[in-house]
């Protein structure tokens, strides 16, 4: 009975409702319906909470309130005055991801950060975004970005190599930081739960390890949540300044 | 004439104030920034610095291959870039760590 059930097993995606395009399979999956779901409760917890504006908030309307002076602050203290303009983006992305990640940690749900093309094609939109802006506000003078100042001219050959690719590594290490850290959390728990069936009565160990476990996922959940949207800041940051 | 003066009097010590607002305003955003960044910090400076390790070294072996196939040179570029990788992992992480210790 065990053998069946791999612990990767809750990572696969199946079909619920199949369409198509021509050749391109649109099918609802489990990953799709999870996300519709994320942004329906986002949309409508934001909307509820801050319907009746009181001065001493309440716990929803003071749960909107402290999310949105959290990201706040991050633009401010990363982007200065720029930040107004781009704060909008980053409370998007940080709530839609916080909320991907909470909900996958409810039983039988479906993580949807958990797929490292759906937190590549994230990373990959901020990464095209710092990109365009940088050579939109800074013309060619933005590839002073691969050349830092008061380098020897000897040292150039070998620092832009490095510079470059240390610059398009940069959505490859914002993916594979989400990814790993919902799957590996994930797959964990789930390893330790078929500890629990094999070891009969003394499965009470693993379980209250499993407890602990719990509390460290959510912990985690929050945190790439918003490691996320501080190094969306930074990467947007050097579009601003490229000199640093 | 004295009423005059007087009004420039209160002119300068209006700016004076604007000025003494101005710098408590700025001490607060950063009062308020550099508790916030304080509180996680540590945690999220960790994660980048893994990360940025495994995928510098990812991205250069996959430019390296890559031009490897292009210009039949096969495994001579793969070791360079994943040299390359390996030293730009290290030099980013040197770079991040250092502009932390400036905020503090």
């Amino acid at each position: 009975m065990t053998e069946k059930h791999s612990p990767l097993d809750q990572f696969t995606i199946q079909r619920i409702f199949e369409m198509k395009i021509g050749n391109i399979d649109i099918s609802l999956t489990n990953s799709s319906l999870m996300m519709i779901a994320v942004l329906l409760i986002l949309n409508v917890f934001l909307i509820y909470a801050t319907k009746k504006k009181s001065v001493v908030p309440g716990r929803l309307q003071s749960i909107a309130e402290m999310s949105y002076e959290m990201i706040y602050n991050t633009t401010q203290s990363n982007l200065g005055n720029d930040g107004k303009r781009l704060f909008p983006l980053v409370y998007t992305l940080f709530m839609f991801i916080l909320l991907c990640n909470m909900l996958g940690l409810i039983p039988y749900s479906f993580t949807v950060t958990s797929h490292i093309i759906i937190t590549f094609a994230l990373a990959f939109g901020v990464f095209l975004l710092a990109t365009i802006l940088g050579f939109v506000l800074h013309g060619h003078k933005y590839l002073r970005l691969f050349l830092p100042k008061g380098v020897p001219i000897f040292l150039i050959p070998i620092l832009v190599p490095i510079e470059i690719v240390s610059y398009i590594s940069r959505p490859i290490s914002l993916a594979v930081r989400l990814a790993a850290n919902m799957m590996a959390g994930h797959t964990i728990i789930k390893v330790f739960a078929s500890f629990v069936v094999v070891l009969g009565i003394w499965g009470i160990a693993p379980l209250l390890f499993i407890v602990v476990l719990y509390v460290l996922e959510t912990l985690i959940a929050f945190l790439q949540a918003y490691v996320f949207a501080v190094l969306t800041c930074l990467y947007i940051s050097d579009s601003f300044h490229p000199e640093h | 004439m004295s009423n005059k003066k007087k009004v420039g009097e209160i002119d300068d010590s209006l700016k004076e104030l604007t000025k003494k607002i101005d710098n408590i305003k700025k001490e607060n955003i950063n009062k308020s920034s550099k508790y916030q960044n304080k509180q996680f910090s540590g945690f999220s400076h960790a994660f980048k610095i893994v990360s940025d390790l495994f995928a510098n070294i990812l991205v250069g072996g996959a430019i390296g291959w890559t031009l490897d196939y292009y210009f039949n040179t096969k495994p001579i570029l793969l070791i360079i870039f994943l040299i390359i990788g390996f030293i730009s992992g290290i030099y980013t992480s040197y770079k991040s760590t250092k502009k932390l210790q400036n905020i503090e």
